[in-house]
């Protein structure tokens, strides 16, 4: 898929580990690796407010759009 | 959204309870079919023409459905047994739709809904359901044409039976199978429901 969650990155970033924004956030961990992984197939806006929230962010910082040409460059 | 939760919890109660009970009801017939197929296989007598006597009283034994009973005729006027030729298949048919219904219900009753396993259940059902009534319609047919080809009985006549108790079985049939394909949906649906967080 073109869009690219990149919140392990802000994680990394914030130096914050997933347990502790499990519990901030109230979500499972399992659900934030679903979320990290990319297998996850929709978010809701209220989880996005809360992982903004969480890590004073915007939801461009966590999501990105990656055209089709840039991703087939980079498995190149 | 609470009152909605509830309203889930107390309709999933309702089927786990009512699945229990329908579970219960299908072994019951099942014993019930495969005791008659037995008695019928262990006599080796007519599908129509087992009578047994309890003191006074006669009971009437069929070991086929009754759409067949004028066809279960010619073929014992013809020195056939039509127990093995037309019992078989009622009592396969009854006793795999039964089979399958009592792995779906045994799904439900442990309060699990949206399976893939019980959309191949439910497929299954309704596969059989329409071959049956394939079967109700052409089986007499078949058998009196291979009997013709490759016996030296009296010529059988070619019936085919096409009414409402057939028509209804291939409706049923038809039915199933669909809602068993909109059950697969759903069930990708509550997955791809569990991706969203």
């Amino acid at each position: 898929m073109a869009i690219i969650v990149n919140l392990d990155v802000v994680l990394a970033q914030r130096k914050m580990k997933l347990k502790d924004l499990s519990e901030i956030l109230d979500i499972t961990i399992q659900n934030l690796s679903v979320l990290i992984t990319g297998k996850a197939k929709a978010i809701r806006f209220t989880t996005l407010d809360a992982l903004c929230e969480a890590l004073d962010c915007c939801p461009g910082d966590i999501l990105h759009y990656q055209t089709k040409s840039n991703t087939e460059l980079e498995q190149d | 959204m609470l009152a909605s939760h509830d309203q889930q919890t107390q309709t999933t109660y309702r089927i786990i309870y009512i699945s229990k009970l329908t579970k219960m009801m299908i072994l019951l017939c099942g014993v019930i079919h495969t005791g008659l197929f037995l008695f019928f296989a262990l006599l080796n007598v007519d599908s129509s023409k087992a009578k047994q006597s309890f003191g006074e009283n006669n009971i009437n034994l069929t070991a086929i459905s009754e759409k067949w009973l004028s066809y279960a005729n010619l073929l014992e006027d013809s020195g056939l047994n039509s127990f093995w030729i037309l019992g078989t298949v009622d009592f396969v048919a009854q006793i795999l739709v039964l089979f399958f219904m009592f792995r779906l219900f045994g799904l439900y009753e442990k309060g699990e809904i949206f399976r893939v396993q019980n959309c191949r259940y439910l497929q299954l059902i309704g596969i059989t359901l329409f071959s049956y009534g394939l079967a109700m319609i052409f089986l007499p047919a078949l058998v009196s044409l291979f009997i013709n080809l490759f016996f030296e009985y009296q010529k059988l006549e070619i019936f085919y039976y096409f009414g409402s108790v057939e028509l209804t079985q291939l409706i049923w049939g038809s039915v199933i199978l669909v809602i068993s394909w909109v059950m697969k949906e759903a069930c990708l649906m509550k997955a791809e429901q569990g991706l969203v967080i």
